[in-house]
């Protein structure tokens, strides 16, 4: 009869050690649209690679991914009328390696993350309103090894992808120290788990989107087809793996060498659902691309706050970053295959 | 019987002591890999060992510039 508690905890035991929730496939939309651009015309030749578009307010700002002087560029919307730029491309104390996303904050503040100089920059618009001021650098922990993306929980919390591969998110304060991490990666390859962490979290790089309103927190693989929505109110977690399933990859010398489809590019988390920018094709394809390259992608997907497929909206444009408001029904959009690259759909 | 069961016991003390350091230097060889790994993200006088492409979105191993695509 004693036996009987030892044989509970050994079942307990082993039902703790398992980490992945595997999710639950995708494989149609109930419904699809097409959706045709209209070019938002820009009078000044700004861009390289347009990557992100926020809007607040009378203002948008848009993430040059790969700018010459500035990385970012501000812009009285919706006009599109050019008012200043910053981020100034340099390696002085004061200047930028690289910017991953921006975002406004809480409080009107605009925050950009540098990756390659571990930080993140505060900046607030000036007295004029037209340009923006550095106003707080904050030197981000160097366990985070690289933060990709970031999002503002709170006044004093962000989140970024722990890019260890040791838990799924870090949660760090407004001087940069890691103050919670949670989550695992919902993989099925469970070889790569537990003897490439860091290549299958490098696999596994995904863009963040957070809704401070409905507590939503949603993430999409720039690898392969997986959308993870983690509801901050209710605790619940949700995996939802498209037909493409999870990020392809192979090992090489320690690095996640990507194998099987670029996947997302962007995530927008709303009052009332999940848009997610999707591409949706092979790295061969990508590879073998000659005269006409295209970069971006042809679809918007949307998703319940819950994670049930909703839509897709199949566009006639490529694009890679988007801004949706959902009171006037405009999604806008940066394609970078263009001269004019700052687009709009509208959409019911 | 005195005697069976005190070799009894130490035989099952052996036998733990040895599972118990049998596990611990599989979680350290894990932890080196990782921190190897970890390593090769983190700094980049690493080896080149992928090629990286183009201009994009994609985060190069090699140098972290975004790139279309690396093989």
């Amino acid at each position: 009869m004693k036996i009987y508690p030892l044989l509970l905890l050994l079942f307990l035991a082993s039902c703790a050690s398992f980490h992945q929730d595997n999710g639950t496939a995708y494989s149609s939309f109930p419904r699809e649209k097409q959706l045709y651009a209209q070019t938002l015309e820009v009078d000044t030749a700004l861009f390289r690679y347009p990557f992100r578009v926020r809007i607040e307010g009378d203002k948008a700002i848009v993430l040059d991914l790969h700018g010459t002087d500035h990385y970012c560029h501000v812009f009285l919307y919706p006009e599109f009328t050019y008012l200043s730029s910053f981020g100034k491309r340099g390696d002085s104390p004061q200047e930028m390696l690289s910017i991953e996303n921006i975002r406004y904050g809480t409080d009107g503040s605009v925050w950009i993350l540098d990756s390659n100089k571990g930080e993140l920059d505060r900046f607030v618009f000036s007295s004029s309103g037209d340009s923006l001021i550095l106003n707080r650098i904050v030197a981000l922990d160097k366990s985070l090894l690289r933060a990709l993306d970031f999002a503002q929980l709170d006044e004093s919390t962000f989140v970024v992808p722990d890019y260890s591969g040791e838990t799924r998110f870090c949660k760090i304060n407004q001087t940069g120290r890691v103050v919670g991490k949670g989550g695992t990666i919902p993989t099925t390859n469970n070889e790569a788990y537990a003897k490439a962490r860091p290549a299958l979290a490098q696999a596994w790089r995904s863009f963040v989107d957070y809704n401070p309103g409905n507590g939503v927190l949603a993430a999409v693989t720039q690898l392969g087809e997986v959308l993870e929505i983690y509801n901050l109110k209710d605790s619940t977690h949700v995996v939802r793996i498209g037909p493409n399933g999870e990020p392809e990859f192979q090992i090489a010398d320690g690095y996640g060498v990507p194998t099987g489809i670029m996947g997302f590019s962007d995530v927008k988390v709303t009052d009332r659902a999940i848009y997610a920018v999707f591409h949706g094709r092979t790295f061969k394809e990508i590879a073998q691309q000659k005269e006409t390259r295209v970069d971006g992608g042809q679809y918007i997907y949307v998703f319940s706050l819950e994670g049930e497929p909703i839509c897709k909206y199949t566009l006639d444009r490529y694009v890679n970053g988007i801004h949706v408001d959902e009171e006037k029904q405009l999604i806008t959009a940066t394609d970078v295959n263009n001269d004019q690259p700052i687009i709009q759909f509208s959409f019911d | 019987m005195k005697t069976k069961v005190i070799f009894l016991c130490v035989v099952i003390c052996m036998a733990f002591s040895i599972y118990s350091y049998t596990l611990q230097n599989k979680e350290s060889a894990l932890s080196a890999l990782t921190l190897m790994n970890v390593e090769a993200l983190a700094h980049d006088e690493h080896t080149n060992t992928v090629l990286c492409v183009s201009t994009g979105s994609v985060d190069c191993p090699n140098n972290h510039v975004k790139v279309e695509y690396y093989k």
